[in-house]
């Protein structure tokens, strides 16, 4: 039973059960306990199920959420008996049963849906082909005519069920407004005749004619050159005719007007036309002529408007000059000019000086501050830099985060897989071992009914001895008896005796059978002491007092 | 998925609420899934047109082609979402009523797609009759009866843009129909090995 209860633990423990870890055996379980495990198990086979993992302390609580969890377990098809006692009032050999028919469940529940997890394209490609050809099979079958498109619905996909409505892939140019265009004249062609989208093709034809662009060549150009070249080869026949018809007419005006002039007399036209010519020089020299004059009066006009604006610069000079003069000529002016001239010049001397004592200083805070300036830029650099440094830290990390969260989490799909594994090789390892034990206790068996069948045989030998050596003694006695009285004694003796013998081996096996009757009894006053009947009974009595005062309380409430 | 600039320019500058107020909107994109869908426009369009038509006749086509673009391509509706907000500069709300009539006629529009590119006719019945020749002026007239097999197919008929019935009719002998009839068992046993392979 130890590794049925390891098992049984262990697997509570993978359902994240809290058991403690000192809990190695059912025996340690309380009714608690029972709860919670069994609510876990619950839960884990049908996962709507919101189940109560500890005990209230409430006596009529308790006894409710018992009772609900043993419909439960009985719903799922335990046949064994099954209420609210065994969960209360726990036994161990019914719990263990009735946690042994909960993990089963629980197993073949995972393993359900263990396979199902498949990845890549093809595979999942695959299943779902699967899945449509499964549904498409189970379902009825319906007249296509009332198959809109040749599709039926059904929970949440669709099955194909014929083409025979397909329409061949025919696109239609469409003329679709564009917004980033200035043209007036097509904006006021888009706004008011354009029809719709949907207006311009039918409706069959509107999907691929919005989805694929088969009429529309993106090389201009090239269809242009390709037009070309095919009027070319198609007019190569027809060139000789046009060639014909074209130089005809030609001739025949050619003809008409040499036969219009031939009409005149020649001095006279030769004459007129010589006229012409010496006229026709003479215009066109004289308007060159007057060209030139045109631009020769542009010129002198020119040179005149300068002349005239120098001619008021030296006027507005003498001007300024004479009145200078006029005032230079007197003595005290001269002096009072000097004056002004050197109070001046001293003052500009003096005002020199102030600026370099103003200016120094200044300078001098300038330049360090430029000093200052030159600093910090470098220092701001250098933080610009460590920043851009960080930055790219930063990158760096999250890329690694991403990384790392991607790998953990293959990790863990394969960590859950590798779980399966160990617990099932764990599993084939206790059942190894299980094997292993049971053969060592066949093996005890078979040694020991070996020993039993020896003994038997042994007593075999001995009755057979016994009665042997009895009817040997019995015959040399007789013999005797007929001629001596102590031999008819002794044979009577013996007789006695052969009696007593019996009736003792009798007793011997009388008391091997009574010793095996008291050890199945024994066995049996065990079994009913492992029971604890009596604890039980205290405890129902105690649990039933505990309802009588709460629904007295309850009473008294009310 | 591609999806050309010029749907994603007409799409993004759509997105001003003077050009297409929200009501328009939704009623346009109610009309866009009714018509891939393959039924006719709920709303009149020229009720929806205001002041700039353009606008408006632009936005429709884009919202057409690139709705069925999506469901061409399989999209999620987080793709959508995403594509719409990020690359069209969708307001949320306009996202989220776009989002919930694609996945409301998603299978309505697959089924538009399936139907576009030629197949086999459908076939959905067959009349059949026997007929014995009694007596013929030809000598060497085929033994047995004479079997005359119409079957009735569904094909796309392009000129009343809907499917119709055709007949496809032939005449054969026995043993030529006994061919045919293995070759259809063939057929069905195939089926049903596939069948049983995956149950």
């Amino acid at each position: 039973m130890e590794e049925v209860d390891k098992i049984i633990i262990d697997s509570l423990k993978q359902l994240e059960c809290d058991i403690s870890e000192d809990v190695e055996h059912l025996k340690q379980f309380d009714a608690d306990m029972v709860v919670s495990a069994i609510s876990t198990c619950l839960e884990a086979v049908t996962p709507d199920l919101n189940l109560p993992k500890r005990l209230p302390p409430s006596m009529s609580a308790r006894l409710n959420i018992a009772s609900d969890l043993a419909q439960q377990i009985k719903s799922l098809g335990f046949k064994g008996d099954m209420g609210y006692q065994t969960i209360l009032y726990c036994n161990e050999v019914e719990v263990r049963r009735v946690l042994m028919f909960l993990i089963e469940r629980l197993s073949r529940e995972t393993i359900k849906t263990a396979p199902v997890e498949q990845t890549g394209y093809v595979p999942r490609l695959v299943k779902k082909i699967e899945e449509n050809v499964k549904k498409s099979l189970t379902q009825t079958w319906i007249p296509s005519s009332l198959i809109h498109y040749g599709v039926r619905e059904c929970d949440g996909g669709y099955t194909v069920s014929s083409f025979g409505n397909c329409c061949p892939l025919y696109t239609v140019p469409l003329a679709i407004p564009d917004s980033k265009s200035d043209d007036e004249v097509l904006k006021e062609y888009w706004i008011h005749t354009i029809p719709d989208v949907t207006k311009q093709c039918p409706g069959r034809t509107l999907i691929p004619s919005l989805l694929f662009k088969d009429t529309e060549f993106t090389e201009k150009l090239n269809l242009l050159d390709a037009i070309k070249k095919q009027s070319e080869v198609v007019s190569v026949s027809g060139i000789p005719n046009d060639i014909e018809i074209n130089i005809l007419p030609q001739d025949r005006h050619k003809e008409l007007t040499e036969q219009s002039v031939q009409k005149l007399p020649d001095s006279k036209i030769d004459d007129l036309v010589t006229e012409v010519e010496t006229i026709k020089t003479q215009f066109l020299s004289l308007q060159e002529a007057i060209k030139n004059n045109e631009l020769q009066l542009s010129q002198i006009r020119n040179m005149k408007n300068e002349e005239q604006e120098v001619l008021k610069d030296t006027l507005s000079k003498i001007k300024l000059k004479t009145k200078t003069l006029a005032v230079i000529n007197k003595e005290e002016n001269m002096a009072k000019l000097k004056n002004i001239v050197q109070n001046a010049s001293d003052r500009l001397v003096e005002l020199a000086n102030q600026w370099n004592q103003v200016q120094t200083p200044l300078l001098d805070e300038y330049r360090s501050l430029q000093n200052t300036l030159t600093s910090d830029e470098i220092k701001l650099q250098e933080e610009q830099s460590k920043l851009e440094d960080v930055k790219d830290t930063h990158q760096k990390l999250i890329e690694d985060l991403k990384e790392k969260s991607i790998l953990e989490q293959t990790l863990m799909q394969k960590y859950q897989q590798m779980n399966r594994n160990n617990n099932r090789s764990a599993y084939t390892r206790r059942i190894l071992e299980i094997i292993g034990n049971i053969r060592k206790q066949n093996n005890e068996i078979q040694k020991v009914l070996k020993d039993t069948r020896e003994t038997q045989k042994e007593i075999n030998n001995l009755t057979g001895q016994v009665d042997r050596s009895f009817t040997l003694s019995e015959e040399l006695i007789f013999a005797d008896a007929k001629h001596d009285e102590t031999a008819r004694r002794a044979y009577k003796l013996l007789a006695s005796l052969r009696d007593e013998c019996s009736s003792i081996l009798k007793a011997v096996s009388e008391l091997g059978l009574s010793e095996r009757e008291s050890r199945n009894l024994q066995e049996q006053i065990d079994t009913e002491k492992s029971k604890e009947v009596a604890v039980k009974l205290n405890r129902v009595y105690t649990d039933l007092e505990q309802i009588q005062k709460e629904t007295q309380v309850l009473l008294n409430q009310t | 998925m591609k999806i050309s600039e010029k749907w994603k320019h007409s799409l993004t500058s759509s997105q001003n609420i003077n050009l297409i107020p929200d009501a328009t909107y939704k009623k346009l994109v109610e009309n866009c899934f009714a018509v891939l869908t393959g039924r006719d426009e709920i709303h009149s369009m020229n009720s929806l047109y205001s002041s700039k038509p353009d606008i408006v006749k632009e936005f429709y086509a884009a919202l057409l082609s690139v709705s069925a673009e999506f469901v061409r391509c399989n999209l999620t509706k987080e793709e959508i979402a995403q594509f719409l907000t990020s690359s069209c500069n969708f307001t949320q709300p306009r996202t989220n009523l776009f989002v919930e009539h694609i996945e409301k006629s998603r299978i309505g529009i697959e089924a538009s797609l399936l139907n576009i590119g030629g197949s086999l006719p459908h076939l959905t019945d067959a009349k059949w009759k026997i007929d014995y020749i009694v007596k013929s002026n030809v000598v060497d007239q085929p033994e047995g009866p004479l079997f005359r097999v119409s079957l009735i197919t569904e094909e796309y008929d392009a000129e009343a843009q809907c499917k119709k019935l055709k007949n496809v009719n032939f005449t054969c002998t026995s043993q030529e129909l006994q061919d045919l009839v293995y070759k259809l068992k063939d057929a069905v046993r195939h089926c049903s090995t596939l069948h049983n392979h995956i149950l």
